[in-house]
């Protein structure tokens, strides 16, 4: 799991929260499934995060987008969130955690 | 640094207001079929050609299995070919139309009405065809992706568009003389268009991208799927030429042979799926999915009996019969119960809770709709599936009897819990919170 950052200390808190974002089908949250790629700040509070979905057009990619953002802005008081999808590189079964294999029994 | 090119609103999906009504149409259709089974179930255990059994094959296929089936394949194209759908409009015209055709088809058929009631149904039906056959054509075509499922689906709305317009040709032949035969002389070729046409290509294209989706498998075979889709086309063509030039019957085995091969590859390409699965717990929604897509198999067997069976009619009516139910309301409808719990769920879900997932605990999809009502719907399906089988076997009418009345109990199961998901609120508490 390679979550590119320019902020290390406050990535820690904002991986955490993501955490609890779960794929409603899979069951299994998105840093472990491997749709993160970039959670960035600037000195303006804005977050840009930068992630995937399993396949593009997922029926649920919306509202894991939302669920996200929202998880974000709750733990970031006063700061923008702004989800940007990218489909580029494209998700693969590659990307899932040692501890997403687990979750899923492999 | 990545560039992030696209928005979130972007990739929003075909709205729910468009998918879910043909689920409910579909929903009272089972209802309607399993009442109409119960009235006639000595009709079933006499010849298939009767004006019962016709209204019955009609319900479970038009209002049934086609109008859940469109309502997927608007939620799910965008998926498939990475695209919006090209109209939403198109879709509710879709369903009006057919909603009037639907139960304007069945009633006529009912009455053996084959005069203008039937034939302005029948027109309105290949009328929703065609729109929803332009709406998938523009929607693929739009798209920049170029995918097998797509082409599978885009070639069995033309097999429907095909098995309307001899269905149409079948009906004024009963009171214009248009054919050199009588109407149900072609019945076997508005049955191969609709069933292998239709309904088998469908399945597998659409199966065939869910099923290593669901279980998250590494498996494509891309190759594998193109050798299936030809031979099923190659197949259903062989039959019509055969049929039309009324060839020997032992002929018709080829065709039958190359669609029976395509079923073993599918079945291979399940597997193969199945084996390199990364999520190792299968749901017993998938499970009923993929034992109903396994029993594609049964029916074909049961063809190539009915074609070994010339000469001996008693017993070629009867398997024809657990043909055409097998067809209907083992392989198509066992799927349809278990991928509806897969596929609604989750968009009444997005619709309710998408914009606020993450602000506050919401329920799992899943959590829409009783597991508990699910594994009784399975169970009543297999008991009367089982005794409608035993009784057009042994031509007992009371066993075909129970057998409806316990369907009746499933598809009420299924409208069941398939109201419960749609007229899911949010509890209380996320209300407060809101």
């Amino acid at each position: 799991m390679n979550i590119i950052t320019n902020n290390k200390e406050k990535s820690e808190l904002g991986i955490a929260v993501l955490k609890e974002v779960l794929d409603p089908e899979i069951g299994l949250n998105i840093v472990d499934l491997g749709l993160v790629y970039e959670l960035n700040f600037d000195e303006n509070s804005n977050i840009t995060l930068i992630m995937t979905l399993t396949t593009q057009y997922c029926p649920m990619g919306e509202s894991i987008c939302n669920s996200a953002k929202n998880k974000l802005e709750n733990a970031f008081n006063g700061y923008t969130v702004n989800v940007e999808l990218t489909f580029d590189p494209q998700w693969t079964l590659n990307l899932l955690s040692e501890e997403g294999k687990k979750f899923l029994g492999r | 640094m990545l560039n992030g090119q696209s928005n979130v609103a972007q990739i929003a999906n075909t709205p729910a207001n468009a998918v879910v009504p043909f689920f409910i149409f579909g929903g009272i259709s089972f209802i309607t079929a399993s009442v109409i089974s119960f009235f006639s179930a000595n009709k079933l255990l006499s010849h298939y050609l009767n004006p019962e059994i016709i209204s019955l094959t009609h319900i479970m296929a038009l209002g049934w299995v086609t109008m859940i089936i469109f309502g997927t394949i608007h939620q799910l194209l965008p998926v498939f070919i990475e695209s919006q759908i090209y109209s939403i409009k198109l879709a509710y015209i879709v369903f009006g139309i057919s909603i009037i055709a639907i139960p304007m088809l069945v009633f006529s058929f009912y009455r053996f009405d084959m005069g203008k009631y039937s034939i302005i149904a029948a027109m309105l039906m290949i009328t929703a065809f065609v729109i929803f056959l332009i709406n998938i054509a523009i929607s693929i075509l739009n798209s920049k992706t170029e995918n097998i499922h797509a082409i599978y689906i885009f070639t069995s709305a033309i097999w429907l568009m095909v098995t309307g317009i001899s269905g149409l040709l079948q009906v004024v032949n009963f009171s214009t003389i248009l054919l050199e035969n009588n109407s149900f002389y072609y019945l076997p070729f508005h049955a191969i268009s609709g069933i292998c046409g239709w309904f088998l290509l469908l399945v597998i294209g659409i199966s065939s991208r869910l099923i290593p989706m669901f279980l998250i498998s590494k498996y494509t075979n891309t190759k594998l799927l193109w050798a299936i889709y030809i031979l099923i086309n190659l197949g259903i063509v062989t039959f019509i030429i055969i049929f039309l030039h009324n060839y020997q019957n032992y002929l018709y085995y080829i065709p039958i042979i190359l669609i029976f091969i395509s079923i073993i590859f599918f079945i291979f390409y399940c597997y193969n799926a199945f084996k390199l699965r990364i999520r190792k717990t299968v749901e017993s929604q998938l499970k009923v999915s993929l034992f109903s897509v396994s029993s594609i198999i049964i029916p074909l067997i049961l063809i190539l009996i009915i074609i070994g069976l010339t000469g001996f009619d008693k017993m070629q009516i009867k398997i024809f019969s657990i043909f055409g139910f097998f067809v209907f309301f083992v392989t198509l409808s066992v799927l349809i119960l278990g991928m509806t719990f897969k596929t609604l769920p989750f968009i009444i879900w997005n619709k309710i809770y998408g914009k606020i997932s993450g602000k506050f605990p919401t329920p799992s999809p899943k959590d829409l709709y009783s597991n508990f009502l699910f594994n009784i719907m399975i169970i009543t399906n297999g008991i009367a599936v089982l005794l409608f089988i035993i009784g057009i076997i042994f031509s007992e009418v009371l066993v075909a009897k129970s057998g409806a009345a316990i369907m009746f109990v499933s598809a009420l199961l299924y409208n069941l819990n398939l109201f419960k998901i749609i007229f899911h609120k949010p509890s209380f508490h996320e209300h407060n919170n809101k």
